[in-house]
């Protein structure tokens, strides 16, 4: 019975042991291998006094290693929990506190920042660390993990214990994880590897990073059907016309990704000068994709089905949209309707429901649905809406946060968002907590931020603060003070100093208006 | 005057580099394997460096091997230009 993520490694290895499980570059690890040394990195994890239940990072690019981690961390009872190898220290010191890191999976290239980390952060075991250039640092290297005993250790874990952590914007400055469990993982994995087909002659794409939600198809569905993933570098994914190079020289056959990934692809890929193919499924989720430009995706990749795939990370996925055609320019391509083994319900804003066509915030109730928020009670307390089904027995649906319409198909369509959440090039951003990371440097008075869709392609951030009477704050200072706070894609690329802020009758900043003269 | 390599380090430096680091930028530094450039920052590269040039830089070489370093960059552009001179 399959009840674990790791229980997909397990029995992929046993019924396909040669099948290639991952390719990275030019290296491969067939399932076999692949799970001997899960099974590895397992047991070296236990003897370092890894637990059931602990939490262990993953700080390093993209690559086999990081695939193993995840499955390695799991097998030995953990949660892994993915840390963006570009952040900066200030909020990878906070996660690692968040959720009390002590162990994690890193790399050369991350000796600087975590010889900064265990300054004041007592770590334990620092895997993937080799050499001369990481001496200063008591680490462990693979050849130590690859010694390890190769039976499955004896961890009892139930579908209920924890998974994973990902940890997202929150709108207070401090990043938010949300924990995910064997059960909701799997379940997702098991349905979309249903709802795509996937099986072991598919060849999917890894464009996501791991810790963004999108990853989870690429490293659970795929090896649950037995697939090839293959794993695309943070170099590779900068550069559109090596991204096609790659589709074609691998064969990929299912790509997913945000929309500006592809659109990238259309328009600076050389997509004339590459045959693919190969593609049978091109997914794309976490943000609309302007229809113009998906239309000539389509148009440019006549052999592909696309797929609009619509659900928070709180819930992985929870409903799609296969398009049959292109959409015409001006369009909103639907979210869709909401997945087999899902409910889902649209609510006014004293929770009622609301009538057919009007709009309204989705809440979801489904088995691929996160545990909670880690540590955050009090998020937990509003993300969740209980409500008594038949027999008065509790039912709990999650709030998106999304406001949506249905068609007359009966498909949902993306409107809008209930707060202040933004989606930059498909990652989570919370306005506020740019607001709160410019308002902590000494000297500024208020800010404000909004983000201003291009017309094209992304949305993009823009700030503007005002400075107390007497000082003088230049942007690049501003910026630099930012960057230590808060992830890359969510700098504003531009802070104007203002005298005042349009304002409201009220006296509130007036944002929309801020927007028009930024 | 400022050389090309000059001018790619200066704009690099003033315009795209993600992660806060104080360390200045070496000509043969790897802009891709640090993370200096995330992909929009590419994007605005490679419009300074046709603006620039006053040429266009086409998609198909618009590639990791192209912008590895401030080196390989201006290695890319001196080939172009070489090309274009030669009317090709």
């Amino acid at each position: 019975m399959k009840y674990l993520l790791t229980h997909a490694i397990e029995e992929t290895a046993d019924r396909l042991t040669e099948q290639t499980a991952f390719r990275f570059e030019k290296d491969s690890i067939s399932y076999g291998e692949f799970a001997l040394n899960v099974r590895r990195l397992a047991n070296f994890l236990v003897e370092q006094g890894v637990a059931k239940g602990d939490r262990v990072g993953i700080f390093r690019r993209k690559g086999i290693p990081s695939a193993l981690a995840v499955y390695g961390i799991m097998a030995a009872g953990a949660a892994y929990v993915p840390l963006d190898p570009m952040m900066p220290l200030e909020r990878l010191r906070a996660i690692v506190e968040d959720c009390g890191i002590r162990d994690l999976v890193s790399e050369n290239s991350q000796v600087k920042t975590l010889s900064d980390l265990v300054q004041d952060t007592p770590l334990r075991t620092l895997v993937g660390l080799e050499g001369e250039s990481a001496a200063s640092l008591d680490g462990a290297s693979w050849s130590q993990v690859i010694d390890s005993p190769d039976h499955m250790p004896k961890v009892c874990v139930m579908e209920q214990d924890l998974a994973y952590i990902m940890y997202t914007s929150g709108s207070t400055g401090q990043p938010k994880g949300l924990a995910h469990t064997h059960y909701s993982g799997l379940s997702y994995a098991t349905m979309a590897a249903e709802t795509y087909g996937v099986t072991n002659t598919d060849k999917i794409a890894n464009h996501s990073s791991l810790h963004f939600d999108m990853s989870t198809f690429d490293y659970f569905s795929g090896p649950l059907g037995g697939a090839t993933t293959i794993i695309i570098s943070e170099q590779c994914t900068k550069f559109p016309a090596n991204m096609s190079r790659l589709i074609e020289d691998e064969g990929i056959t299912i790509w997913y990704s945000v929309p500006w990934a592809l659109i990238q692809l259309l328009q600076f890929g050389a997509l004339e000068k590459r045959n693919l193919g190969s593609l049978r499924w091109v997914m794309f989720g976490g943000e609309p994709f302007p229809s113009k430009h998906l239309r000539d995706l389509m148009q440019a990749l006549p052999g592909a089905r696309f797929s609009n795939v619509y659900g928070p990370a709180e819930v992985n996925q929870c409903t799609y949209y296969h398009l049959t055609e292109p959409p015409a320019i001006d369009d909103d391509v639907p979210i869709g309707k909401i997945w087999a083994n899902a409910d889902g319900m649209v609510v006014d804003e004293r929770d009622q429901l609301t009538p057919s066509g009007e709009v309204g915030e989705l809440l979801v109730r489904t088995p691929t649905m996160m545990r909670g928020y880690w540590a955050r009670p009090d998020l937990n307390q509003k993300v969740f809406h209980r409500s008594l089904g038949p027999g008065g027995l509790e039912q709990i649906y999650l709030r998106t946060g999304d406001l949506v319409r249905e068609d007359s198909n009966g498909s949902y369509v993306f409107v809008g968002r209930k707060d202040r959440q933004v989606k930059i090039r498909g990652y989570r951003v919370e306005l506020d907590e740019i607001e709160a990371a410019l308002c902590s440097l000494e000297g500024v008075m208020e800010a404000a931020v909004v983000s201003v869709f291009d017309g094209q392609a992304t949305n993009h951030v823009k700030a503007a603060v005002t400075l107390k009477p007497g000082v003088y704050l230049e942007q690049a200072d501003m910026l630099a003070h930012a960057k230590q706070k808060i992830p890359s894609y969510a700098i504003p690329e531009q802070i104007a100093v203002v005298k005042d802020f349009p304002r409201t009758t009220s006296g509130k900043i007036d944002r929309r208006e801020l927007r028009t003269i930024l | 005057m400022q050389t090309t390599k000059a001018k790619i380090r200066q704009f690099i430096e003033s315009e795209l580099i993600t992660k806060s680091d104080t360390s200045s930028l070496e000509d043969h530094d790897d802009l891709l394997m640090s993370n200096m450039l995330d992909s929009l920052g590419v994007m605005r590269l490679v419009e300074y460096l046709e603006r620039m040039n006053a040429t266009k830089i086409p998609p198909e070489d618009i590639t990791l091997e192209n912008f590895q370093s401030v080196n390989k960059i201006a290695t890319y552009l001196s080939a172009q230009v070489g090309q274009t001179a030669l009317g090709k």
